[in-house]
């Protein structure tokens, strides 16, 4: 059940030391208890901190105190097992990526901030008019959120970013992209071999990326897949021809 | 009608009779003092006494000083304690329950008390602190809210929906119904206890005003303020055993309020406070101002509270204090502002930060340090 995959993640990384306040997760297992895998559920939650471990290439250099904020709020639609559809209703998905740097200049310490969010992407009647490639589920970096923090970026220049095509997460694999992504893999190596979170992952995977992946390899290979109409292969990647 | 408590030293000093003092002034409390006795006596005496009072008051260390001649008590207040629960347990001679209150020496507890001792009181209170940084005010009300919570305990049924005094638990945490299903027979300290130490105390689903304000983001300075908590979240307050004196909002049916009355497509957890508070002025017609940032804080989408200064934080401006690793999971655990982690002003209130934000902290230190040596310069 997705309450108990929550609740044995929020366990899980917890034990492991990569969360020190975990109590987003258990909240979140207790907004959807109860409800069989099959059926549709939702839960959300604000903040679960995870402090990334040293990066070389960043800028600024001098950036200190990162922390990234992983939000989410999903409403999971009950699986379909006559075709192949979104396995999601709803998602608001946000990386926030939080730092500090001393500014010499100016001898104060200044706020950094970036931000990537994960878009589904809510179809309208004059959708046509997109002006630019837009995939049902998206990688952004930017987005409202940076916008909103009207902070001083220096000399880099940030245009509306490209929306990368990437399949749907939930906080299973939010938080598995986070831990392959910003932890050195020495520290993860043992939960992301660890069985109980290995089967959390799969879990997910199965219910998320199975059909986003059957519907992409469905337009070179159409025969025997069902695929749903709002969930063809061409809304998933635009750039299909 | 006066409250009574019985109050048992084997020292009446200054420092006793000011506590007497400082309870019956006012005239809410009334406290009849005694000394110990012998093991068989005190007992005899309390079980007269108990009937016509609504606590006990203990010292810890009862054998300090004889009570006549060279006799001393041979026990402590937590013995004591220790049979009036099982006694109440066993439901053998007192047939109703009352709190139980340790009042010693901050020395006394640290050295003698365990936690299954702790267990035992509704409440424990440093002498020294009486008359300081324990108000006699706050005391007062926490010893009349403490004997009518378990007046109304010992009149109703073990349960949860009389006991928290809600018509529907489909909101609360399926593992706090779990805990309490486990203690539903158990004698009526037992669920004091689970309401006091478990529910109460800390942060979980049901917050105080300070995580209101930090959760609706607004100052409660504002002109409105007291009207949105009090008038318009009304059907949110806790009104269950312990309400008079542990003021409390439901988190859920606020998060359930946010999401009918006030917005369904912005979260109170991502959104700033200025967002909030210009939805709540909106939409309620209030005059509200949202909470400003600590001068270090980076974010103010606030959700908890800087457990020194009280102020509202992001948990992304906060350090984990230290010792929380055997919380519940639905309570929450608690912070220190950066502010206040970097330089510490109530340390006693926080002890330190947690293990695992030690690093951080120190790295927070030595990049703020750059500025002061600036300064220094």
């Amino acid at each position: 059940m997705v309450s108990a995959d929550l609740n044995k993640l929020a366990e899980l990384l917890s034990r492991e030391g990569f969360c020190n306040d975990v109590s987003a997760l258990y909240s979140a297992s207790n907004m959807c208890y109860n409800i069989p895998d099959e059926d549709s559920c939702s839960y959300n939650f604000g903040s679960l901190l995870f402090q990334p471990d040293a990066v070389g290439g960043k800028i600024p250099f001098n950036a200190e105190d990162i922390l990234i904020k992983f939000s989410i709020s999903i409403e999971i639609n009950k699986i379909n097992s006559t075709s192949v559809s979104d396995p999601l209703n709803d998602l608001l998905f946000d990386l926030e990526i939080f730092g500090l740097y001393y500014d010499e200049a100016s001898d104060s310490i200044k706020n950094l901030y970036s931000s990537w969010h994960l878009d589904r992407h809510i179809r309208i009647d004059n959708d046509g008019d997109n002006k630019y490639s837009h995939p049902q589920y998206h990688f952004t970096f930017g987005g409202k959120k940076m916008q909103e923090e009207n902070l001083d970026y220096g000399a880099t220049l940030i245009l509306p970013s490209p929306r990368i095509a990437y399949p749907p997460m939930d906080a299973a694999l939010g938080i598995d992209f986070i831990l392959q992504n910003y932890i050195n893999r020495n520290k993860t190596k043992s939960l992301l071999t660890n069985p109980e979170y290995r089967e959390i992952i799969n879990k997910s995977q199965t219910r998320l990326w199975k059909p986003f992946f059957c519907s992409l390899y469905s337009f070179f290979n159409p025969e025997n897949l069902n695929i749903s109409a709002d969930f063809s292969p061409r809304r998933l990647m635009p750039l299909y021809c | 009608m006066a409250c009574n408590y019985i109050y048992i030293d084997d020292t009446f000093k200054d420092i006793e009779k000011g506590t007497i003092n400082g309870l019956e002034n006012g005239g809410e409390i009334k406290i009849d003092f005694l000394k110990p006795n012998t093991w068989e006596e005190l007992l005899n005496i309390l079980m007269g006494k108990l009937q016509t009072s609504n606590g006990l008051l203990l010292d810890l260390r009862l054998g300090e000083i004889p009570f006549e001649g060279e006799k001393r008590a041979e026990y402590k207040g937590s013995t004591l304690a220790q049979e009036l629960r099982t006694r109440i347990k066993e439901k053998k001679i007192i047939s109703f329950d009352f709190p139980i209150v340790l009042i010693s020496g901050d020395a006394y507890i640290k050295e003698s008390l365990d936690k299954t001792s702790c267990d035992l009181f509704d409440a424990i209170i440093e002498k020294e602190k009486l008359g300081n940084e324990i108000q006699y005010s706050d005391f007062k009300k926490q010893l009349i809210s403490l004997a009518t919570g378990y007046q109304e305990l010992n009149r109703i049924e073990n349960i949860i929906e009389k006991v928290l005094n809600i018509g529907d638990t489909s909101f609360i945490d399926i593992r706090v119904l779990d805990a309490y299903k486990k203690i539903e027979a158990e004698p009526k300290h037992i669920i004091a206890r689970f309401l006091l130490k478990d529910l109460l105390a800390k942060p979980s689903f049901l917050i105080d005003e300070n995580f209101l304000s930090a959760r609706l983001g607004v100052n409660q300075k504002s002109e409105d303020w007291s009207t949105l908590k009090n008038k318009i979240l009304e059907h949110t307050k806790y009104t269950g055993v312990f309400s008079d004196f542990y003021i409390r909002w439901w988190m859920p049916l606020l998060e359930m309020w946010w999401q009918k009355e006030i917005s369904d497509k912005v979260f109170l957890r991502n959104s700033s406070a200025k967002q909030r508070v210009e939805l709540l002025s909106e939409k309620l017609k209030l005059k509200l101002i949202p909470v400003e940032k600590t001068e270090k804080s980076k974010s103010d989408c606030f959700w908890t509270v800087c457990k020194a200064t009280l102020k509202p934080i992001d948990t992304i401006d906060g350090f984990v204090i230290a010792n929380q690793d055997d919380l519940y999971p639905w309570q929450e655990k608690e912070y220190v502002c950066v502010d206040e982690a970097l330089r510490p002003t109530k340390i006693d209130s926080w002890k330190g930060v947690a293990a695992l934000e030690k690093n951080r902290l120190q790295k927070l230190k030595e990049l703020y340090s750059k500025t002061e040596q600036r300064i220094k310069k």
